[in-house]
């Protein structure tokens, strides 16, 4: 079972995915923004990093950026809801830059839990 | 130059109904020096308040940031641009400004200056409604994208929540746990149906489509209708028209096969949702060859294309939708079926690779989708100059 940390700045969205990863078995950490989601990377330790991209402050792109260039190791799990320009850059390819893998909202359960399981293999 | 030469030169640049500006490229940020007339009068900038100004104070929020940048490019090459900008008069009102920049040397190669020249082309009709129609189409663009994003994370709780809650009802009563689990199963169809516009939308805004590659045309027309007769709902027929000329057809054209197919499908899928009762969709392809008139009515450029029909039988299009139907969020279908992008995009797609759509129709019997596509050019395949 996985330690993940979840950011995502739509509280409906946030703990209806905490509420499917919990049901599969898996320990959730949620944050509210990039920066809350900064701050837990640095005090805890995670499996797996799922976020949001386009949120207020410290936004995802920048958390995304700032947690390749701190050489984070943990894999992370991008959630877009599309590509549209941020400042003038493309939302969606920027994740699919410094994220492990990315995934289009919505997601079905089933779609969410497969490339979990995926990046953090369950323990046999 | 001769005295009188000059002298009438001025003149005429003070008489002129054609606006025209002096900048002195020897000065810092190449200021006005010389505005005419009839530049007061289009702007509304009396001579005093226009020079020793760069132009620039002409644009305001809604300036295309392309087209200025085309004029600094020119301004660093040192060469004459023409672009075609928006523009703000003194009271705020704007005006598509055709301004024209050209470089005034002396001695051969000594910059001293530049001439601009403005026509006024906000009266143009023709001009006014593709400027505006580019801009307008420009933003609701952005706008889909903004929607669908926000469509998305609306959709998600529902998606993921609908699915969770479908295994929490076998601990249900029999009777009310098939009344929740109906319940849970509309849910999740509209909340997929929903997806599945979010990703239509998407596809559309971002264009995740590949560029650069050519196609046999006849055999992909085939495959397309050969594939729709498994897709399209039972009752719907459709088939090659025999008179089609397969010959004449062995061409190349300017488009890569996924975006071909997404558009036959596209129109395929529109003539079957016409139907409201069995119905027959008939394909036929030809090649035509455009002269500058036939190509300026269809607006086209001249030259070598196939052209593909694809008409139904079905229950036509009135005659007050006609012209709308390539209009974005235009449909006519009943609310939730369609979603309006989908000819919208296929002319976008088609325009991008320098072909067209266009649409006929008589309401209760039929109607007919022309599809127009450029041939490959010739020079692109083996380096010669253009033949066309």
């Amino acid at each position: 079972m996985a330690s993940i940390l979840l950011i995502d700045d739509m509280k409906g969205v946030r703990e209806s995915v905490a509420m499917v990863l919990s049901s599969a078995g898996h320990q959730v950490t949620q944050a509210i923004d990039g920066a809350d989601g900064l701050k837990q990377v640095s005090q805890g330790q995670f499996d797996l990093i799922i976020t949001d991209v386009l949120m207020p402050n410290a936004d995802g792109i920048e958390m995304l950026m700032e947690l390749k260039s701190t050489g984070v190791k943990t894999p992370i799990l991008a959630m877009s809801g599309g590509s549209p320009m941020v400042k003038g850059r493309d939302a969606l390819s920027i994740a699919r830059a410094h994220a492990t893998e990315t995934i289009l909202k919505p997601f079905s359960r089933f779609e969410i839990l497969e490339v979990v399981e995926r990046l953090v293999p369950s323990k046999a | 130059m001769s005295d009188t030469i000059s002298q009438l030169l001025g003149l005429a640049a003070q008489s002129s109904s054609v606006s025209m500006t002096i900048a002195d490229a020897r000065q810092h940020d190449i200021p006005l020096i010389y505005v005419n007339p009839a530049f007061e009068r289009l702007t509304g900038y009396s001579f005093k308040e226009a020079v020793n100004r760069n132009c620039r104070f002409l644009q305001g929020p809604q300036t295309d940031r392309q087209a200025v940048r085309s004029i600094s490019d020119a301004i660093a090459d040192r060469r004459t641009v023409i672009t075609n900008l928006l523009n703000y008069r003194k009271n705020g009102t704007a005006f598509w400004n055709r301004f024209q920049l050209s470089p005034i040397f002396e001695n051969g190669d000594d910059l001293v200056g530049y001439l601009g020249v403005q026509i006024d082309m906000t009266q143009d009709a023709t001009f006014a409604t593709t400027e505006v129609e580019r801009a307008r189409l420009e933003g609701l663009g952005q706008l889909a994208s903004s929607v669908a994003h926000d469509l998305a994370n609306t959709i998600q709780p529902i998606l993921l929540l609908a699915d969770q809650l479908g295994y929490l009802v076998h601990e249900l009563p029999a009777e009310s746990r098939r009344e929740a689990e109906r319940s849970l199963e509309i849910m999740l169809e509209h909340a997929n149906l929903g997806q599945s516009i979010v990703s239509q939308v998407l596809n559309f805004a971002s264009r995740q489509i590949t560029y650069g590659t050519s196609v046999d045309l006849l055999p992909l027309i085939y495959n397309a209708v050969e594939f729709a007769k498994h897709q399209l709902p039972d009752g719907t027929e459709i088939q090659m028209s025999p008179g089609t000329d397969t010959n004449s057809l062995d061409v190349q054209t300017e488009m890569d096969e996924t975006t071909l197919r997404l558009i036959f499908m596209n129109l395929f899928t529109n003539a079957a949702d016409a139907f409201t009762e069995p119905g027959r969709i008939s394909v036929s392809a030809c090649r035509v060859a455009l002269s500058d008139s036939d190509g300026n009515a269809l607006g086209l450029l001249a030259g070598a294309y196939s052209r593909i029909d694809v008409s139904d039988n079905g229950s036509g299009i009135p005659s007050h939708a006609l012209p709308h139907v390539f209009d974005p969020f235009f449909t006519t279908k009943p609310a939730g079926k369609g979603t309006g992008i989908g000819l919208y995009a296929v002319r976008g797609l088609l325009k991008d690779r320098g072909g067209t759509i266009t649409a006929l129709s008589t309401p209760g019997q039929g109607t007919t989708f022309s599809i127009y596509l450029k041939d490959k050019s010739r020079e692109k395949e083996d380096g010669l100059n253009s033949v066309d």
